[in-house]
């Protein structure tokens, strides 16, 4: 039973890293970027969130408001932040979105406070009941698996059976050709960096009633979906869904099983591990990338 | 005997059609790339853009495509100034460039290389006919659809990127040496495309290349580029026929 209930919980909480991990894979594949002020993105559209559910009275209200705001706020970091150092060295970008990271922690510390409050769960939180026993999975952890599932499911219908998606993997490859066959690729990018900041959204509207919502709460969902990222090959989406899984039942396994302050070392060792027996991670194809 | 009129051009096109290039002066710091050159390329015809590595020919061909800012000079096609444009605009006015030949997306399926070379036009009709039109085109292609463009061969990968410059149905096709790293025997089938498109589809044609002999088989206007400078423009067949021009600039 308790390996039935680690391994669900894994589950819940690997698909959250694989969101993150999603908005950190979208980024680089098309820019080259790692956006370091995601996870300080995702906290703010959850204060978006919690601001409309506070005003409509209604969760779903404030759920797409997140998600909507997510996007609009990657579009705009795009346009108007990172557009003047893409094509620069990395490092200048970087140092943008890290500056990016603590102008958000401090502003949102401002408008919100910095004390910690809670978020209300999308459905209840009575796990369900298997052969008389009650699991430590609700209905609320269905719809965090099932909704970030559907959103990868968008994502790659998108990116695999639309024109528009066509363009956006053609910028994110070779920007220059894409341009030379008529891609408006600065739109492109805008579009990849808004659908980025959604999942990054989605995760945080989802993460918020676990680790309550404040300006710093969701800094270690920035390492661990980095760290999914990774494992996955930092190229490749499905990739960011597989390393989520793979780190969310790691560490949900060696808290229950071993020690539950293991868990941040945890997440090293996976990282290591992994890096050591694929140093390009799981899911890319280095040698179909030219220098 | 006649000769087929179509295939032996007399007289340039009136200058409101093709593209001129009219003191056209592009820098890398301190490289004068291109230093005040003109250029005509008349409409319907094959124009070759000959010289050795570093005469300035690829910095020409992204100055027109908009990937080269020009420093000064202008660049007109059909009468209108394209000078400035982004490149994204440069095709919408019926330039489609072919990169050499790495420049496939080698990510891509070759169907879908092909099908971003006509995304621009937003007319899905077209799309299947067009595909078709490339298939029998470049047989090769046809058998490797669904496979990425990395594991096609060099001459593969040419057809591949003429063939989606293609596909956005042009009046003006530049291409940058397409017989680059190629075997004679393909190069040849190239050559001898350009020229049935020009003859069929009344295609204008940039040809740039440093494979000087394969090019004038086909041009019909010549223009030899040294450090920059237009050192001859000519008939392709004067050119050839002229022995001192041919070992002076040439080499053969």
């Amino acid at each position: 039973m308790q390996f039935v209930n680690l391994t669900l919980t894994g589950i819940s909480n690997g698909m959250i890293y694989a969101a993150v991990a999603l908005a950190l894979v979208l980024i680089w594949r098309a820019t080259r970027i790692i956006n370091f002020a995601q996870g300080a993105m995702l906290m703010f559209t959850t204060f978006v969130a919690k601001a409309v559910i506070d005003q409509t009275g209604s969760y779903w209200w404030g759920f797409v408001a997140g998600l909507a705001c997510g996007f609009a706020f990657g579009a705009f970091v795009e346009l108007v932040i990172v557009r003047p150092v893409e094509n620069k060295p990395p490092l200048n970008a970087v140092i943008v979105t890290l500056g990016l990271l603590i102008l958000i922690q401090a502003g949102a510390g401002m408008l919100f406070g910095v004390t910690p409050e809670s978020f209300p769960p999308a459905f209840g939180i009575r796990g369900y009941v298997l052969d008389g026993q009650r699991l430590l999975f609700t209905s609320t952890d269905l719809f965090i698996v099932l909704s970030i599932l559907g959103l990868a499911l968008v994502l790659l219908l998108l990116f695999r059976g639309t024109t528009l998606g066509l363009q956006m993997r053609a910028s994110a490859f070779e920007p220059e050709v894409a341009r030379m066959l008529g891609v408006r690729v600065g739109r492109m990018l805008t579009l990849g960096w808004g659908l980025a900041a959604v999942a990054g959204a989605l995760a945080g509207v989802l993460i918020a009633p676990q680790v309550f919502l404040g300006p710093y709460q969701f800094d270690p969902f920035l390492v661990y979906g980095f760290t999914a990222a990774v494992i996955g090959g930092l190229d490749s989406p499905f990739g960011s869904v597989v390393g989520g899984l793979i780190l969310g039942l790691t560490l949900s396994y060696l808290s229950g099983y071993v020690d539950n302050s293991l868990v941040g070392l945890g997440a090293l060792a996976a990282l290591i591990v992994v890096l050591m027996a694929r140093p390009e991670g799981l899911f890319t194809r280095t040698a179909a990338r030219k220098v | 005997m006649a000769e087929p009129a179509a295939t032996a051009p007399t007289e340039p096109a009136p200058a409101t059609s093709g593209l001129q290039i009219r003191g056209l002066l592009a820098t890398y710091g301190a490289v004068r790339a291109l230093d005040h050159v003109d250029i005509d390329v008349p409409a319907g015809h094959i124009t070759a853009v000959l010289g050795a590595n570093g005469a300035g020919k690829t910095t020409l061909l992204r100055s027109i495509n908009g990937l080269v800012r020009p420093k000064a000079g202008t660049i007109t096609y059909g009468g209108q100034q394209i000078s400035g444009l982004k490149p994204e605009n440069v095709v919408r006015q019926g330039i489609a460039h072919v990169p050499e030949g790495r420049g496939v997306i080698a990510e891509l399926t070759v169907e879908e290389n092909l099908r971003l070379g006509a995304l621009w036009r937003g007319k899905r009709s077209d799309m299947n006919d067009d595909l078709a039109r490339m298939y029998d085109m470049f047989p090769a292609l046809a058998d490797r659809r669904k496979r990425t463009a990395s594991t096609l061969s060099g001459g593969e990968r040419q057809m591949l990127v003429i063939g989606r410059a293609l596909m956005s149905r042009p009046q003006l096709l530049l291409l940058d040496e397409p017989s680059l790293g190629l075997a004679p025997r393909i190069t040849a089938q190239i050559m001898s495309q350009l020229g049935a498109l020009r003859d069929r589809d009344r295609l204008t044609v940039l040809l740039v290349e440093q494979n000087a002999r394969s090019a004038l088989a086909v041009a019909d206007h010549a223009v030899v580029l040294n450090l920059g400078r237009v050192a001859v423009a000519a008939r392709a067949s004067e050119l050839e026929g002229d022995e001192q021009l041919r070992h002076a600039y040439l080499g053969f």
